[in-house]
């Protein structure tokens, strides 16, 4: 490794320099903040974003909207050409997959493309936009930055009721929230004055995190790594920041110190902790459904009426006789049914772990190496140094903290958050490096057009959906996937788009599709978690806490985003598709491409099935004809018809199958079994 | 490669590790695991090639099955002494001020090496030469779950890749037919549970990851075709489906469709390889009565005679979790319970492996995410021992390893390792060394950081290598 060396020469001018830093720190006579950009040489993204002018293009006809003169500009100097818009059927399939996780059903796909206008795609785009899908599909990201699950995780990993914070979420980004409020109300939504029932749920975003209980460490302990993990947390999210490297030591690359650090954590230090042991907990805010508030008010007025009958009934007889009456008894009796009900109705009443801030915040120390034991000098709740924000206006508390997040003026959001939607779009971000825009993190493809979108983003009053449309209408996203071998040859990681990339599709999608195609997707939204079909005794054989009990009816064909997600125990078919458990913040999936997804895809009881169901209704739809019935089933599984090649090596194979039975519904789940697991059905066109 | 200005740290990425981190790398690599034997290339010549980790999970007692303590029987029912409790947390368990316990169990001397054990392990005995027993682990916790992370992945955290990860993303596969990194589960039903981050890959690539073979059903999840889907029919299937996807490739030219049909083969060789392999019926009647496994019974014996078969099969890193060792309330019976089922099978393994020459690359790791206090904690009428992470031992054999030693010591409670302490950063770098990986240099970039299965620490220990 002959690199080691120059890492480590590095390594010690840049702890030279942090050292250099801190020393200007320590003997600084005034209490200004420091500009570590300035003292250890700037580094792009920690200075403000700027718009600047599209660049000049050669091919003057091909960009639709802003981005694509920057991409094409490099495309250019590259010597690299676009490639051509991809077929119209190719390209409902991916923005209908982009935008709201499933594929054009059968009627869009028909009027999309019988839809001579030319500017019919960006009449779907904003049409897509509206459904409650876009919601579901765009909320799944997010649920796994807000590593959102239904379970503490640990050891004891027992149910929580978070599930109306996930429905807050699909919520906010149906109603198109703007991304600052959108924040605000995640990080601060309990202290917000005169804060709605909506927005102290939202505040679970930070009491998200598993939750480590136990009868070993002192309780202090425990309630401190849910701390860390909100600082860590939104460095990743917001910031762009490996926040948790200056947990111990000062950020061997960022300006970032260990007292920055603490400092942060200073902010988020002052939730309430609640128990002991296994019984440790923070604040929880009831939610009952419309329902559950209205039968409680009523079962309220009905215990209160027949306690007055019971009462009225006693105040008639004396002592002796009250025993033996047998209508008190009977009274009693109603009354006591009642109770129970009404206890009954409270247990099921969810409890949404949410933020609660201690009248009088905790003091906060640097823990000296990361040890809560070793507490080093008190520090007050501040932003990072390197943010240059002026001591009168620092921020004193979470709340404050989340509005000078979004007032516009942080070098790092806009940037971060257009970079993920970027990535959402074309698989990579700008930055590939999504969750670190420090020195060690990539440096942007294009660092102008980053800019242009953040400032887009910021002008637009955050509106994310803004630039998610300018993103999925531009020329660059409706390229076509094929790689020119002059790309392949000059850009292997496609990095200046010459084409639109090729991703698998995330677990999520890949079973939903399936149901969708089968017909059995059920759309319906919202609520508890569901329990989809899962193989027998699966939580058994690891000797996990609880029993999984399948859902009956619908419930079994939800989308794959209401899954009961069990951080110890992820659903396996989810799992073996890399969902991740969301024991953390993930910016990025690993989208892995092994054996046991193959396995899953084909044998899994929930892709068997679906390949039956589909079988099925090819049959039932299409009366009779090989040809006609291949047609309907290309279809619905990959919005084409099949090609004369294909077509013909279909029929050979039904011709194979009916050799080996003569039942038409096995011979058809074979094809259908083999739609399914299509690279092309698998991944985003 | 691209003409975008690398990040300053490209310089660091070992080639590896850099085309992981692009798009077209992703689909290379894979398919390089896939179709090559010998992806990964250790950093110098290894001694081993393969692991079989037998995982005592809840921690057997040191003091009475490695570790005689004649001073700890001595002060029996003492109270423990305040100098041994300074600079540490409380016990997982007990409250208040314990009582010292010594061990009940017998101990001997056994081979040439004269190494010592409890009548606890009689067949052991018989293998003694070949062990290298590590009297003096340390490790981090006295939980559970973050102490089966701190042996699988160097940190009590989640979220980290474990060693069998390591080992695949570092070496790669050596074999076809099968994951890299597979796990075996036996024991008692009131162990503590088994956690998917056990096997996880944490932030590495979840090809990484470890597949749990059942003891029910199949042994792979989703394995069998379903009913009425025959082999062939399935052969059917996956010829159109590879037909499909060349043309797929053809016309898109994307390197992971070639990934995904080298996948798909593979599974359908794993469909016939799996079951083949988990037969135990094939094995001799000698060979199943030396480990005592009954075919179709799901055992702990059941799983060593097939961790043999898998490592024969070139599978790298086999762990076998067996549960049960958790004694806090009757000591007594539940380890000689969990003795009775594991130890003649561990030493059967030692032996099979030998006869045929295997044990010479293999590594075999015996150990639980820690030991057992030396202080009883009564339960009624019978007492257990709670969680001891201070002081603790574990055994290594074959794969470089030097036979017939016993290194380190506790003090004479069995409480503290004094002498020699081998961490469980010490013990992973030891045996990264052993399979020829620098666990310095094995390292992913993530979050800003170079990340190793060794955190910032972690020494070889020399003197357990042969």
């Amino acid at each position: 490794m002959q690199n080691r060396t120059a890492i480590q020469a590095r390594w010690v001018v840049i702890g030279a320099l942090t050292a250099l830093a801190n020393a200007v720190i320590a003997t600084s006579e005034s209490p200004a903040p420091i500009q570590f950009n300035r003292d250890v040489g700037k580094h792009w993204a920690f200075e403000s974003p700027r718009r600047g002018a599209l660049p000049e293009v050669r091919r003057k006809a091909w960009p639709r909207n802003a981005i694509d003169y920057f991409i094409l500009a490099r495309l250019e100097q590259e010597g690299l050409q676009p490639s051509p818009e991809t077929a119209r059927e190719t390209l409902i399939r991916r923005i209908a997959l982009d935008l709201t996780g499933l594929a054009p059903s059968p009627e869009l796909l028909r009027e999309f493309l019988a839809d001579r206008r030319p500017d019919a795609y960006e009449q779907v785009v904003p049409e897509l936009m509206a459904t409650h899908a876009y919601a579901e599909r765009q909320a799944q990201d997010w649920l796994d930055l807000a590593r959102y699950a239904d379970s503490n995780g640990y050891a004891d990993d027992q149910t929580r009721d978070s599930w109306p914070y996930r429905e807050w979420v699909i919520n906010a980004i149906a109603r198109n929230a703007p991304f600052d409020q959108f924040t605000i109300e995640q990080l601060a939504g309990d202290m917000l004055p005169g804060a709605t029932t909506e927005q102290r749920i939202a505040s679970a975003f930070h009491r998200n995190a598993p939750q480590a209980k136990g009868n070993t460490y002192p309780v202090e302990e425990y309630r401190l790594k849910g701390v860390s993990d909100r600082v860590n947390t939104t460095g990743t999210v917001w910031l762009g920041l490996t926040m948790a490297c200056a947990e111990c030591h000062d950020h061997k690359f960022d300006p970032i110190t260990q007292r920055d650090y603490f400092s942060m954590f200073a902010l988020f230090n002052n939730v309430v902790h609640t128990g002991e042991a296994f019984a440790q907990d923070g604040p929880s805010l009831k939610v009952p459904s419309a329902v559950q508030s209205a039968r409680q008010l009523e079962l309220n007025r009905q215990v209160a009426a027949a306690t007055a009958s019971v009462n009225t009934r006693e105040a008639q007889l004396d002592p002796a006789a009250a025993r033996a009456d047998s209508e008190l008894k009977r009274l009693k009796g109603i009354r006591d049914a009642l109770v129970k009900d009404c206890d009954e109705l409270e247990r099921n009443i969810p409890k949404v772990p949410v933020m609660e801030e201690l009248a009088k915040p905790r003091d906060t120390h640097v823990h000296l190496r990361g040890s809560f034991l070793n507490p080093g000098d008190k520090v007050p709740p501040t932003v990072p140094a390197m943010f240059g924000v002026r001591p009168e206006q620092q921020p004193r508390n979470r709340l404050e903290f989340a509005r000078w997040l979004v007032d516009g003026r942080n070098p790092l959001v806009a940037r971060v958050v257009v970079n993920r939607l970027w990535q959402a779009c074309f698989g990579h971000g700008l930055v590939r490096s999504p969750a670190d825009f420090g020195r060690q993190g990539a440096r942007p493809s294009h660092p102008e057009l980053l800019d242009w979108l953040a400032c887009e983003l910021v002008e637009s009053g955050w509106d994310l959906q803004h630039v998610h449309k300018l993103l999925v209408t531009s020329a660059t996203y409706r390229q076509s996937a094929r790689a020119s071998s002059a790309a392949r040859r000059r850009d292997p990681q496609n990095i200046w788009l010459a084409h639109a990339p090729r991703t698998r599709l995330p677990a999520e999608q890949i079973r939903d599709q399936a149901l969708a195609v089968a017909g059995l997707l059920v759309t319906g939204t919202g609520g508890r978690p569901v329990f989809p079909m899962q193989t027998p005794n699966y939580w058994e054989e690891r000797a996990l806490p609880g029993k999984w009990v399948a859902s009956s009816g619908s419930d079994r064909h939800r989308r794959s985003l209401y899954t009961y997600w069990r951080r110890m125990a992820l659903h396996p078919t989810l799992e073996l598709l890399d969902a991740p458990a969301r024991s953390v913040c993930t910016a990025r999936r690993n989208i892995s491409n092994v054996p046991t997804q193959a396995l899953v895809t084909f044998n899994d009881p929930i892709f068997v099935e679906a390949a039956e169901a589909f079988a099925a209704r090819v049959l039932r739809e299409v009366p009779s004809g090989d040809s006609a019935r291949l047609e309907h089933a290309f279809r619905l599984a990959l919005c084409r018809a099949p090609a004369r090649a294909e077509r013909a090596r279909f029929l050979d194979f039904l011709r194979e199958q009916r050799a080996r039975t003569h039942e038409e519904q096995i011979v058809w789940t074979a094809v259908t079994a083999v739609l399914l697991n299509l690279d092309e059905f698998l991944c985003r066109p | 490669m691209n003409r975008l200005p690398p990040p300053p740290s490209a310089g660091v990425l070992s080639r590896r590790v850099f085309l992981q981190r692009s798009a077209a790398g992703l689909g290379t690599i894979a398919l390089g695991s896939l179709l090559q034997a010998h992806a990964g290339q250790p950093h110098f010549a290894p001694k081993a090639k393969r692991i079989i980790f037998l995982f005592m999970a809840g921690g057997p007692s040191h003091v009475d099955l490695f570790d005689p303590k004649p001073r700890l029987n001595e002060l029996d029912g003492q109270k423990i002494p305040a100098e041994l409790l300074k600079d540490h947390q409380q016990f997982a368990l007990i409250r208040g001020t314990p009582s010292l316990k010594g061990s009940t169990r017998k101990f001997s001397r056994h081979g040439r090496s004269g190494t010592v054990l409890s009548d606890w392990l009689p067949h052991l005995g018989g293998v003694a030469d070949e062990l290298a027993v590590i009297r003096s682990m340390k490790t981090d916790t006295n939980i559970h779950d973050p102490g089966v992370n701190m042996m699988n992945c160097g940190s009590v955290m989640f979220d980290r890749p474990t060693l069998g990860a390591w080992l695949s993303y570092g070496l790669g596969s050596e074999n076809q037919d099968l994951p890299a990194y597979i796990v075996l589960t036996s024991g008692s039903d009131d162990g503590q549970p088994l956690l998917q981050s056990f096997w996880g890959n944490g932030f590495l690539d979840s090809r990484h990851q470890g597949v749990p073979f059942r003891n029910a059903g199949d042994p792979v999840l989703s394995l069998a075709n379903p009913a009425n889907v025959s082999s062939s029919a399935r052969r059917d299937q996956l010829d159109l489906l590879r037909w499909m996807n060349h043309r797929q490739h053809d016309s898109l030219g994307d390197p992971e469709i070639v990934s995904r049909i080298a996948s798909y083969e593979m599974a359908f060789r794993m469909q016939s390889s799996v079951p083949e392999l988990t037969d135990l019926r094939q094995e001799p009647p000698h060979i199943l009565e030396l480990y005592g496994a009954v075919p179709g019974k799901p055992s702990y014996a059941n799983n060593c005679v097939l961790a043999r078969r898998l490592i024969e099969k070139g599978v790298r890193f086999v762990q076998l979790y067996d549960r049960g060792w958790d004694s806090h309330t009757d000591i007594h019976r539940e380890h000689t319970r969990q003795c009775a089922a594991a130890d003649r099978p561990t030493a059967a393994l030692i032996t099979d492996l030998k006869q045929r020459g295997l044990l010479d690359d293999t590594l075999v790791i015996w150990g639980g995410e820690f030991g057992r206090t030396p202080v009883a904690q009564v339960s009624g009428n019978t007492y257990g021992r709670d969680h001891h992470p201070h002081g603790f031992t574990m055994w290594m054999a074959g794969g470089g390893v030097k036979p017939g030693i016993t290194h380190g010591a506790t003090d004479e409670f069995g409480y503290h390792a004094t002498e020699n302490p081998v961490h469980v950063h010490d013990l992973h770098a030891t045996i990264l060394h052993l399979l020829g990986l620098d666990h310095e240099r094995l390292t992913f970039r993530i979050q800003g950081r170079d990340f190793r299965l060794t955190d910032v620490s972690g020494e070889v220990q020399r003197k357990l290598l042969a």
